[in-house]
């Protein structure tokens, strides 16, 4: 056992009180919007009905589809990607960037699908993306957030080690008992404390992939400006490089067919899983098709093959084994960071972590509130106020603000534009709403009518499912749609969950000690036994 | 309070995790780009441990000046090796 010293354990309980304390509010809503990210392509079937019945995949469909986008829209053929149909993409679609008034704008044109073409089908939601770039991006601006949240994960960091180094001396007996009883901070100190030592490899793992993952472009930058001198640039650009570069030659040339590319791929990789075609320079002599997928049995499973798009000879092989530093790294961060080394059991895994992670962000600070409390006076120190509402108010903001999106998705009808739009408005509603909410309310006040809205809220989604698409749970079941079937039930689950929450909520509030930042209001002063 | 500690470790910190792993990618055999991918990979964990050995430093002025004083002999180094020539950058 290691003895810390009294001044070491003070010194790393302030830094792991104020890392935590930063950090919180931003991991809540990362790992909340993570987990449910962890099947964000079953959730586009739940969000977009007309994915729910869609035929087998079909090469001639894909090549219709690219032969339609090419011949229409003249300018994707210099940089456009297939997404294939399979187990991420519910119905073959093409995606490309033009310049529009001198501004990138994302096009994409989908295959037709069970219900009419109206030939410009566009994505009909971005339910599943909203709540992706949630996860990365916490709603703000979006480079900002990314960056942002690669910061926030340095500070996460620093909030696992120094909570290791606190915990340390005590890993044995204590730390895993889980004291249930009376004494609700110690069963919430306890359940805190078991949650973070049981998930910490997964948390050093998500500080770690997280953090790359986001802030990796500042560090070239760091690098090139510290220990280049500013000259490493072209070094730099050659090592990050994804495709071969090519001039176009600007000689047309006979293309290769979709399932002739997928084919020499599959030469290439055997037992190949193709998940994307992307085509550079298309219809020239000098175009490069690029298939991606994943290589069947291997950890990191992500592979490219690159070939000239006319004559298909490979030029280029990324595959596990042969990959450059740069995509062997890239590979082993996403493969950990998304969870795709695993089947379905391990994205639930993950979906448990996460779930259990945002809990551990959501208690600490409230543990922190509790820890503090001046025990023998009724007015508590106002900054403590001031937390317990950002306390209450931004985590459940986050999680009604999620549901209400989902809610906008199924229900707007589909002759509304921009229908991304107003779910993100639904979000921002939903998120600014609870959090003014727990401004204005009394914060346990606020906590219970929260709590409340959110359940009602998450409880609703298989109910307008059910309204809106006629898919209720026994209906999806029967038909095996799983994707929907699954998104509807842990909805309601949750939905049960939170409920739980709100009526453990309404107890402190009516019993719980009135020398409290949760207490009510009282007129008089009330005298407790010390 | 421990505030000069704390920006010590996160400034000055930085910039030594990066001029370790900066070190580390021009000299490492076989390979610059794997010591380049490494060092970036490491330079976020050596931070952080950096940061925390920091808060132990009995003050923040002290503080300053030992990170200080490890930030000028690591890019004195690189400074000596760029211009002597054994760290070269590839193209």
């Amino acid at each position: 056992m290691i003895a810390l010293g009294s001044r070491t354990l003070k010194l790393y309980t302030l830094v792991h009180t104020w890392a935590g304390l930063l950090a919180g509010f931003a991991l809540f809503i990362a790992f909340y919007a993570g987990a449910i990210t962890m099947f964000h392509d079953e959730l586009q079937q739940w969000a977009d009905p007309g994915l729910r019945h869609v035929g087998a995949a079909s090469v001639e469909q894909a090549q219709q589809l690219l032969d339609d986008v090419v011949t229409r829209y003249p300018a994707s053929r210099s940089n456009l990607s297939l997404m294939l149909q399979g187990e991420e993409t519910a119905r073959a679609y093409a995606w490309w960037f033009e310049q529009v008034d001198g501004r990138s704008s994302f096009r994409n044109l989908s295959a037709p699908g069970a219900a009419s073409f109206d030939g410009e089908h566009q994505a009909r939601t971005g339910l599943p993306d909203l709540i992706y770039q949630l996860h990365y991006t916490l709603g703000l601006p979006a480079t900002f957030g990314l960056y942002l949240m690669g910061f926030i994960c340095v500070i996460y960091g620093l909030a696992l080690i120094s909570g290791l180094i606190i915990h340390l001396p005590q890993l044995s007996g204590d730390l895993f008992s889980l004291r249930i009883g009376k004494n609700l901070k110690r069963l919430w100190q306890d359940a805190h404390n078991v949650i973070g030592v049981l998930s910490l490899p997964f948390h050093l793992m998500y500080a770690f992939t997280g953090g790359l993952l986001c802030i990796a472009l500042l560090f070239f930058a760091a690098f090139n400006f510290l220990v280049f001198d500013g000259k490493g640039e072209a070094a730099m650009r050659r090592v990050t490089a994804f495709s071969i570069p090519r001039e176009p030659a600007n000689q047309p040339a006979t293309m290769l067919p979709v399932s002739a590319l997928l084919e020499r791929a599959n030469a290439a990789v055997p037992g190949l899983r193709a998940t994307r075609l992307r085509l550079e320079h298309y219809g020239d002599s000098s175009a490069l098709a690029v298939v991606q997928g994943r290589a069947p049995g291997a950890f990191i499973a992500d592979v490219m093959v690159f070939m000239d798009a006319g004559s298909g000879r490979v030029v280029k092989l990324r595959k596990p084994g042969e990959r450059e530093p740069y995509w062997a790294a890239e590979g082993g961060l996403t493969a950990f960071h998304y969870g795709q080394y695993g089947g379905t059991i391990l994205k639930f895994v993950y979906f448990a972590l996460g779930l259990a992670g945002s809990f551990l962000f959501y208690s600490g600070n409230l543990l922190w509130l509790e820890s503090r409390r001046k025990r023998r006076q009724l007015q508590q120190p106002r900054h403590h106020r001031v937390l317990a509402r950002f306390a209450v108010g931004l985590p459940l903001g986050c999680v009604l603000g999620i549901a209400l999106a989902a809610v906008v998705t199924l229900s707007l009808p589909e002759t509304v534009a921009h229908h991304v739009s107003w779910e993100w408005r639904a979000y921002y509603a939903g998120f600014f709403g609870a959090l003014s909410w727990a401004l204005a309310r009394p914060p346990i006040r606020a906590a219970v009518e929260l709590l409340w809205a959110c359940a009602i809220a998450m409880i609703a989604l298989p109910l307008i499912d059910a309204l809106f698409t006629g898919d209720h749970l026994l209906r999806s079941a029967l038909q095996r749609q799983w994707p929907v079937f699954g998104t509807d039930l842990v909805a309601l689950l949750m939905g049960l969950g939170f409920a739980a929450m709100a009526r453990a909520a309404q107890r402190r509030a009516r019993a719980g000690d009135p020398n409290s930042v949760w207490a009510l209001p009282k007129k008089q002063p009330v005298i407790t036994a010390l | 309070m421990i505030l000069g500690q704390t920006t010590a470790g996160v400034l000055l910190g930085l910039s030594l995790s990066i001029g370790i792993c900066g070190l580390y990618a021009l000299l490492a055999p076989p390979s610059f780009d794997a010591a380049l991918i490494t060092g970036v990979l490491l330079a976020m964990p050596l931070w952080i441990a950096i940061m925390l050995l920091s808060f132990r430093i009995r003050s923040g002025l002290r503080a300053w000046m030992l990170l200080g004083f490890a930030n000028l002999v690591c890019y004195g180094l690189l400074w000596v090796l760029r211009m002597t020539g054994i760290a070269v950058l590839p193209a």
